[in-house]
This record gives C-alpha cells, sequence and structure tokens, in this order.
C-alpha cells in the first residue's frame, strides 16, 4: 500500500505514461502515412487530421490504462492526463508543421526541382519556372477561391474565417511577445514602404 | 500532481524568461536564442528538483522516469513555441494579404494594390537570396548547385512526399 502524499514511485506502468506522448507521435505519423496512401491525393490536410485523432486516442487510452494499474488517486490521473494530451498536441503540432512545409514552401519545391534537375540549374531557368507575378497571382487566387477574400467589381473585400481570425491572432502575439516598437511585424512594415512608394 | 505542476511551471518560466529579453533586446538569431533559453531552464530545472532541500520541501522529483517525463513536456512545448514563432518572427504572404485586405474594411483593396504589395518584395529572388543565405544552395556563375545541406533537405521532403502521396508545394 502507498503512503499517503507520497508521488506514487516508478511502477512498471509509469515508464508507459511517460512515454504515451511519444508513442502516441508513432502512431500519428504511421497513421498519417497510411490513411494517406489509402485515400490518394483527396485532400491531404483531411488526412493529417484523421491521423491526429488516432494518436489523440492512443495517448488518451495508453495514460488512463497506466494510471489505473498504478491506481492513482482521480487527481493525479487528470494531472498526467493533461500533462500527456498538451505534450502531444505541441508534437503534432510539430509534425503538422513538418509535412504543412513539404506541401506549401516554395524554398523546398524549388530545392526538389533543383535535386530533379540533378543539383545544379540555372537562375534563368528557375526564373522562368518561378515567376513573381504568377506566384502572387496564384496567392491570390487561392485565398478567393477558399473563400478567405470575396473579389467583387475588380476589389478584394475580407470575409470573415478562421484563416482571418489565425493572421489577427498571430498580430496579436506579435505584440505581445516581441512588443508595441515592431508589433506589426515586417510584412506591415513592408506594406507601409510600399504603400508610401505608391504614393510618390 | 507533482509532475504536471513542475512541468507546466518551468515552461512557464521559460518562456516568461523570453518574454522579458525580448523586451529588453531581440537577439539576431532569435530561433537558436529561444532553444538556448527552454534548455537552459530545463537543465536549471532538473538541477533544482535534485536538491535535498527542493526534495525535503515535497518538490524534487523521484527518479529518472519523472525527469525524463518533464523533459518530454517540455521538450515538446520548446519545439511547438519555435514553430509558432517562426510565424511570429515573419509574415507569411497570405496572412499578410489577410490582415491588409481586414484593416480596409469596406472600402476593401483593389487586386492591382495587392499584387503591388507583394511584387515589390520579389518573392522569388528573397527566397533564393534566403536558401544561399542558410547554405540550401550556392550560386556558381549564374548556377543554383545545391548543397550537403539542401541536398539532405530535398531527399528528406522528396522522400516523404512519395511515402504519404504528396504533390510539390509551394
Amino acid at each position: 500500500m502507498r503512503k499517503k502524499g507520497v508521488e506514487p514511485v516508478l511502477f512498471a506502468w509509469y515508464p508507459i505514461i511517460v512515454l504515451a506522448p511519444v508513442l502516441a507521435l508513432a502512431t500519428n505519423c504511421s497513421a498519417h502515412v497510411a490513411v494517406a496512401r489509402i485515400s490518394g491525393n483527396s485532400g491531404p490536410y483531411r488526412a493529417i487530421v484523421r491521423a491526429a485523432i488516432v494518436g489523440l486516442f492512443v495517448v488518451v487510452t495508453l495514460t488512463l490504462v497506466g494510471c489505473s494499474r498504478l491506481t492513482l488517486p482521480s487527481r493525479d490521473v487528470v494531472a498526467y492526463l493533461v500533462l500527456n494530451i498538451v505534450a502531444y498536441l505541441a508534437l503534432s503540432f510539430d509534425y503538422f508543421s513538418f509535412v504543412n512545409l513539404g506541401l506549401t514552401s516554395l524554398r523546398i519545391r524549388m530545392l526538389r526541382e533543383i535535386q530533379a534537375a540533378g543539383g545544379s540549374l540555372a537562375g534563368e531557368r528557375l526564373g522562368r519556372l518561378y515567376d513573381d507575378r504568377g506566384l502572387t497571382n496564384l496567392r491570390i487566387d487561392r485565398l478567393v477561391s477558399g473563400r478567405h477574400l470575396v473579389l467583387q467589381d475588380g476589389r478584394l473585400y475580407s470575409q470573415k474565417g478562421v484563416f482571418l481570425a489565425i493572421a489577427m491572432l498571430f498580430d496579436w502575439l506579435r505584440w505581445f511577445v516581441v512588443g508595441p516598437r515592431d508589433h506589426q511585424g515586417r510584412g506591415s512594415q513592408y506594406m507601409q514602404s510600399t504603400i508610401q512608394r505608391g504614393k510618390e | 500532481m507533482k509532475v504536471t505542476l513542475i512541468a507546466f511551471s518551468l515552461t512557464l518560466f521559460a518562456f516568461l524568461t523570453h518574454w522579458v529579453l525580448w523586451r529588453i533586446h531581440i537577439p539576431r538569431r532569435q530561433t537558436a536564442a529561444l532553444l538556448t533559453i527552454f534548455s537552459l531552464v530545463l537543465l536549471g530545472g532538473w538541477a533544482a528538483c535534485s536538491l535535498t532541500s527542493v526534495k525535503a520541501a515535497g518538490w524534487g522529483l523521484d527518479g529518472p522516469w519523472q525527469y525524463l517525463h518533464v523533459g518530454i513536456f517540455h521538450t515538446a512545448m520548446m519545439l511547438g513555441y519555435v514553430v509558432a514563432y517562426s510565424a511570429i518572427e515573419e509574415k507569411s504572404p497570405s496572412m499578410t494579404i489577410l490582415s491588409w485586405v481586414a484593416k480596409a474594411g469596406n472600402k476593401g483593396r483593389s487586386r492591382e494594390e495587392v499584387e503591388m504589395l507583394l511584387l515589390r518584395n520579389s518573392p522569388i529572388e528573397n527566397r533564393l537570396q534566403a536558401m544561399v543565405r542558410d547554405r540550401m544552395v550556392d550560386l556558381r556563375q549564374g548556377h543554383y548547385v545545391l548543397t550537403a545541406k539542401g541536398r539532405k533537405w530535398a531527399t528528406v521532403f522528396h522522400w516523404w512526399a512519395g511515402l504519404t502521396n504528396a504533390e510539390k508545394g509551394g
């Protein structure tokens, strides 16, 4: 019997609780590969979300099973559950960012293009493959087709949604972390100088 | 309960340390500075939890698995914050457009204005310069040549895209 007030010492099941977020991440990655291969190219983000849910199930199950084997009091069960779920969500966010980089990053795309050309590519040819105007139009078109912006009579209007909320959240975080001296970020500084040049 | 409180406290302490330091001076290599701060706080926290006086007060960690538990949580939070921080450090073009158009309210922005906003920044040229700066590629006589580092990154993403049936990004 465990003495009252003493932290549960390290029985065989405690390592399972400790490693639960890492095991859940491994499950998440494996499930993502499996779901992506089965479902083909039908929306890469759907596969990522499904795999993340499988991982979440694994972390909760392992933590609960481990805690029940150790017969921990309910406050410790809740504490371990919170600790492991938050750790797993952070790890999943890292994994999502890695996958997203491969899906959306222009730098990664150019690296792969150079590799496909045998490891070297003329700047002129890269310039023909990727031009600034094409890239800019693609971004605007994506935002319009994704209904984040509305194009009406040649003007773009904001559409309230998750993406805009995320953009606002990051504006606020920039202000909170970096402070008022640079709270609008490089993008806004750039915008202001662009507008100024436009006026000139 | 104790492990959870220690883990959350260490992460909070690392964040507050970074927040205060950033108010005084923003370092040039921000990601490296963040990794250093979070790692030092973890090491300091581990050291403090092994002190006899701290253990006597009921705040010590018992055995390697509890140290590892705190370490896994702290490392996961550190990496998650570093990833999120990259979006704080440099706004993505899509986010820039969204908040800029939103700020115009009912007047909106013309497509030309938005195009000009991004085009003045020469996005392709900027990325190529960043790749040279990060030693992903070398620029030799007008040719972009993959470095060993760039080749590794390209191979990892190529392999991963093949595994998950993903298309090229960009």
